[in-house]
């Protein structure tokens, strides 16, 4: 009883060790062991660099793929004693294929999402015909219901299948890399829709996803799989923990906590100071380490920015070698810096 | 009736369909009679009707030419060209590969290898039963497993190689390589059976007997019988293996119920009227092409009807109307088939990938 109020976990995973099986019966470990959970109506992203096995996570806690070790259990069932049956309504699946059939439409691919419902011909009921009505709503693909799939572009073509997976109406639906081969605008959007479905509609969704900075938004928990172990924790949990540096160990790039974004790591030789308007401060300290220089306002470099406004516009002034040249955009200012060397 | 499919949800499409299956049903009909008109002697259609339907009793020559030559080779067409194309159907989907069928994945060629090994290789046998229900169910059986092993080569490779160019490339080297073993076959058996043999390659509908027709249709009614099993999981399956688990199909299950229909559907057919070329890749496609549909629940009936039409038509035109000669069915069917393959070819954008 108590259990139950305390943990309502959906899924949880209980030492579990990912990986293959050889021809030989011999193991090669992919992942693990790992003990996380997910709770009823949360938001998990799965987050880490290619082959470090995301996928394979997903597709044991699906069902499809076998563990070495470990078990995998969902509402509270190990999923290895679910039969597929059940399986199919308790855990939806988008993969990262592409499902661009020339003869099947929109409306026909998001009813197959009934198909553990339906009897033998498949025929749908009045009550299926409602729910595939509402998910596709939900997606907001209603105006695309006639449109043959190969006709829709890939961010649609993601909605419709999310819509598929709605259809099937289970509590939990798995993910891997819907954001994958979209343009910015439509991975905010699908991960909008995955976000409202986890606050409105009590799904527990868990996916795998490159888009860091869009996940730290909608995620309630972010799963970083780096250096061998699993680091769970809220985005923000995460953070102060310094646990994104994890994924950016032999990269060219690095996590700025205070910012949450990306930057290259540099390496500055030059050093300039920049003074006046504060709106533009920032903006011009970034133009400046893009071309080499650290930002040091302590008043020892002989290299000095001051920025005013004049009639609504900005005007940039460097201070160098004793002469004052003016600049009216950053462009100008870093061009002029960069050549001067 | 099945055309209420499953997953139509558009009533103008659905009343689009139903007028197009009713036209189907007008069209096969008017090709059965025509059918049953054509041959050496030329029979009015009034007259085919009047004996069809029993109220002519004064014409015991037509009778006789009709009920014991021209219907059963008008339902040997039927029949090959239904199972046929409902075989090629399914494995286009299970494969997701659309230039598979029959012929071009070497399933009748290791259907032919399995007939060749009866014929040719225990030819006394063969002369003894050839009349018999053991011969031609011998015969019938050997075929089965001479397209199954076939096709399970081809699934055996695709579970590794994606490419559906090399599976089509592998598929014509099985193809070869059991077209060579009968070759082997050929060279050392008897002149006897060879004839027999050779005429057999080329295809033909109408030299079938009572028992090989028995024997033919108790075959294809189990393939069918399994088709409709899997009507449902055919669906399921256009959309992939993930989808399919994630859905709750049993995939080891369907795809061995699946494959175990094409195998008796195709190999029945290759057992009895030779390697038919063509049909069972290009009747699926003009399936999709007519209804729009991807779903079976449309495709299996609609691929039954097409199938059957075309095979009439080979049929017809095989025989050249009014000349008296007579054509190997395959080349007509082969000459039929392949524009639309062609058309396929030019017109699949994502042929290269499966999906």
């Amino acid at each position: 009883m108590y259990d139950s109020i305390i943990s309502r976990h959906s899924i949880r995973l209980d030492n579990l060790q990912i990986g293959y099986r050889t021809a030989l019966n011999k193991e090669r470990v992919v992942f693990g062991p790992v003990n996380v959970e997910i709770n009823h109506a949360e938001m998990v992203g799965i987050i880490g660099r290619n082959g470090i096995g995301k996928s394979t996570l997903l597709r044991t806690i699906a069902g499809f793929h076998p563990q070495l070790k470990g078990k995998v259990f969902v509402d509270g069932i190990e999923n290895s004693r679910i039969p597929a049956k059940d399986m199919a309504r308790l855990v939806s699946f988008v993969s990262t294929e592409s499902i661009g059939l020339q003869h099947i439409r929109v409306n026909e691919l998001v009813a197959m999402g009934r198909f553990p419902y339906t009897g033998w011909l498949g025929k749908l009921s009045e009550a299926d015909l409602r729910i595939v009505h509402e998910a596709v709503e939900l997606t907001g693909v209603v105006h695309l219901m006639q449109k043959s799939m190969h006709e829709l572009s890939d961010g649609e073509r993601q909605k419709v299948m999310i819509a598929r997976a709605l259809a099937q109406d289970t509590p939990v639906i798995i993910l891997d890399e819907p954001t994958a081969f979209l343009d910015l605008p439509a991975r905010y959007d699908i991960l909008r829709i995955l976000n409202d479905l986890t606050i409105i509609h009590n799904k527990t969704i868990l996916f795998t996803t490159h888009d860091l900075v869009i996940a730290m938004d909608v995620a309630d928990k972010l799963w970083i799989m780096a250096e061998g172990n699993l680091y769970e924790g809220a985005p923000e949990d995460l953070l102060i923990n310094k646990v994104f540096h994890k994924l950016f160990v032999n990269s060219p790039a690095e996590f700025d906590a205070k910012t949450s974004s990306f930057r290259f790591r540099r390496e500055f030789k030059k050093e300039v100071a920049i003074h006046g308007e504060k709106k533009y401060k920032s903006l011009t300290k970034k133009a400046m380490e893009r071309i080499g220089f650290r930002t040091n306002d302590d008043g020892t470099t002989k290299c000095e920015i001051t920025i005013d406004e004049m009639e609504g516009s900005p005007n940039w002034q460097l201070y160098y070698n004793e002469t004052y040249q003016n600049f009216d955009s950053i462009y100008a200012l870093a061009t002029y810096l960069k050549n001067m060397h | 009736m099945i055309i209420s499919s499953g997953i139509s949800l558009n009533t103008d499409r659905r009343a689009r369909s139903m007028l197009l299956f009713i036209i189907l049903a007008v069209l096969l009909f008017v090709f059965i009679v025509l059918d049953l008109m054509t041959g050496a002697v030329k029979i009015p259609a009034i007259k085919v009707l009047s004996v069809l339907f029993g109220t002519a009793d004064n014409y015991p020559v037509w009778n006789t030419i009709l009920f014991d030559f021209r219907v059963p080779k008008t339902l040997t067409a039927i029949l090959a060209g239904s199972a046929l194309s409902v075989s090629g159907l399914q494995m286009q989907t299970i494969f997701r590969n659309p230039l598979a069928g029959p012929d071009v994945l070497g399933v009748s060629a290791g259907a032919s290898l399995g007939v060749a090994l009866v014929v040719l290789g225990f030819g006394d046998f063969f002369v003894l039963h050839n009349l018999s229900y053991l011969g031609n169910w011998t015969q019938i059986i050997s075929a089965w497993v001479g397209a199954g092993l076939v096709l399970l080569l081809i699934m055996f490779v695709s579970l590794r190689v994606r490419d559906i160019m090399t599976i089509l490339i592998l598929g014509i080297l099985f193809g070869s390589a059991a077209s060579a073993f009968v070759s082997i076959l050929q060279y050392f058996s008897q002149q006897s059976v060879l004839k027999a043999f050779v005429i057999w390659s080329m295809g033909s509908l109408g030299n079938l007997t009572i028992i090989q027709l028995r024997v033919l249709a108790i075959s294809l009614a189990a393939g069918f019988l399994l088709t409709l099993m899997t009507l449902k999981v055919l669906n399921a399956l256009l959309l992939g293996e993930t989808y399919s688990r994630s859905m709750g199909v049993n995939i080891k299950r369907s795809r061995l119920l699946i494959f175990l229909s094409t195998c008796i559907l195709s190999g029945s057919i290759t057992a009895f009227c030779g390697p038919v070329a063509f049909v069972g890749i290009a009747v699926p496609h003009l399936a999709r092409l007519i209804f729009g549909t991807a779903n079976h629940n449309v495709l299996v009936p609609v691929s039954l009807m097409l199938g059957s039409i075309l095979m009439l038509l080979a049929d017809i035109i095989s025989q050249i109307p009014g000349s008296g000669m007579l054509l190997p069915v395959n080349s007509v069917t082969a000459l039929l088939g392949i524009p639309v393959v062609i058309w396929v070819i030019v017109y699949n954008r994502r042929l290269v990938s499966i999906s």
